[in-house]
């Protein structure tokens, strides 16, 4: 017989099993040289064997199987449950937990009395003990990465809160800019003022002014740089601002009257509380 | 019968209804409950197979317990792709059975021939439909064959008894007791339905 023809033999026994070492050896390493044709015999035979095992009739075990295998179940269920620590509450401190378990320790060494026993004892204590202090070092490890997040979690909150609000502001600013009626308006520096420069966005629908200046200087103790719009001749205040130390400054105004007729942007530097009526210098103008 | 499971069952809270891999994946999620269906479902087959290569109930429901168990730790892997849950469930179950009967220290069985033919005469009980049905089926095919290579056949597979052994039991030449299983096993092949073509089970 051919070592082919063995081997396919050897593989056709396979699946029912009783095969000597030697020969499931030769038959393990023919197939993991790729043969095809024992490959499929193998698998053929495989699924015929597995079907044989239905020949046997089906017996219900003892009710106290399931029960055992719930019971284990739940107990590693209760195991899990023992290593996450209560919500906010403080783990005890060691030292205090070893003195209480050794406390017990040494009782039951004593109670019992033999050397042998309190030998075993001892060795398994200290395993246990082992085991605990590793346990107590994972909860603290844990509590202090979960506080660690809960830190983090907050400040990204505030952090997100804050730019939901910036966010606000702008998506406000950006609709007033592309509203259909929308215009813009540039101001020109005047006088002592002539290096800045600012634009106004007019929304005319809702009244809004939107005024962007640049290159502002700082305002000076007791005054405020307030915000004029002029129609016709009488010129109504839209509120007063102040530019940043990199001399910019935003202003959103809201609810203007008259902005879709011919209208004047203006600021004047004012006194604190700002005027009834332009009183101070003129900073920026445009029309 | 007691139930017949929907062939692609949407999820349910018993999981009595629910098909094999929703159970699945349900007990890859850690749901105890999957796994009291799967056990509903399956323990009693697991045991018939362990009572009849172990010969002990005792023994027989330490494997069942095992078996669940490991299927729970996930110590069990069950891949889809190589064939139904049932059958692979089953021949971990062998295997399981076959692992305790090489540690034991034992005799050989003088014949499997009676047991076997007591096959038939073994009561149906309640089960899965599919595997109730299967069951006739591989029970018919077996009867079939001649008594020895149906002897041979299960001194191997049931009793995990190498061809050595059988020979010796049943005083066969080595080759003879190759033939027999090898012959049978033919038979085999071609008398039962394909399983997958035949019949409808869920996966």
């Amino acid at each position: 017989m051919s070592e082919h023809a063995e081997l396919l033999e050897i593989a056709e026994l396979y699946a029912i099993g009783g095969l000597a070492d030697e020969e499931r050896a030769r038959l393990e390493q023919h197939l993991a040289d790729g043969c095809a044709e024992c490959q499929a015999v193998l698998r053929a035979n495989l699924d015929v064997a597995s079907e044989l095992l239905l020949a046997t009739a089906p017996a219900p075990p003892a009710s106290t199987v399931r029960e055992g295998l719930l019971a284990r179940v739940r107990g590693e269920a209760d195991r899990f449950l023992v290593l996450a620590p209560p919500r906010g509450r403080k783990l005890r401190r060691p030292v205090q937990q070893w003195r209480a378990r050794w406390l017990a320790a040494a009782a039951i060494v004593l109670v019992l009395g033999s050397t042998g026993a309190s030998a075993l004892l001892g060795a398994r204590l200290a395993r246990e003990r082992e085991r605990s202090a590793e346990l107590e070092d994972l909860l603290a490890y844990e509590e202090s990465i979960s506080w660690a997040l809960v830190r983090e979690a907050e400040r990204e909150r505030s952090q997100r809160v804050a730019l939901e609000t910036r966010l606000r502001g702008l998506s406000r600013i950006v609709a007033a800019i592309e509203a259909p009626l929308a215009r813009s308006l540039a101001l020109a520096g005047q006088g002592e003022f002539r290096r800045a420069q600012a634009k106004a966005y007019l929304e005319p629908a809702s009244g809004r002014l939107i005024l962007y200046a640049y290159d502002l200087p700082p305002v000076p103790d007791g005054r405020t740089y307030q915000l004029w719009v002029i129609v016709g001749e009488q010129p109504q205040s839209a509120g007063l601002f102040r530019s940043d130390s990199s001399g910019e400054a935003k202003y959103d105004s809201a609810r203007l009257q008259d902005l879709d007729g011919p209208v004047t942007v203006a600021v004047t530097l004012e006194p604190a509380g700002g005027a009834p009526r332009p009183t101070g210098p003129l900073v920026l103008a445009g029309s | 019968m007691r139930r017949v499971p929907p062939e692609d069952g949407a999820p349910t809270t018993s999981g009595a209804m629910a098909t094999d891999g929703e159970l699945l994946r349900r007990l890859a999620e850690r749901e105890a409950v999957a796994l009291e269906a799967l056990y509903a479902r399956y323990s009693a087959y697991v045991m018939g197979i362990s009572l009849r290569m172990l010969a002990s109930r005792e023994e027989a429901e330490e494997v069942v317990q095992d078996v669940f168990w490991q299927l729970w730790k996930s110590e069990l892997r069950y891949d889809p792709l190589r064939g139904r849950f049932s059958t692979w469930l089953f021949s971990v179950t062998r295997f399981r059975c076959l692992d305790r009967l090489r540690s034991r220290e034992r005799e050989l069985p003088r014949a499997g021939l009676h047991e076997l033919a007591s096959l038939e005469s073994q009561s149906d009980q309640a089960g899965e439909v599919f595997l109730i049905e299967r069951q006739k089926e591989v029970r018919a095919v077996l009867a079939a064959l001649p008594d020895e290579q149906r002897a041979a056949i299960e001194l191997a597979f049931f009793h995990g008894l190498s061809h050595g052994e059988i020979a010796q039991c049943t005083g066969a030449a080595l080759g003879t007791v190759k033939s027999r299983i090898r012959r049978g096993l033919v038979r085999l092949r071609f008398a039962l339905p394909n399983p997958d073509t035949g019949g409808g089970e869920r996966r």
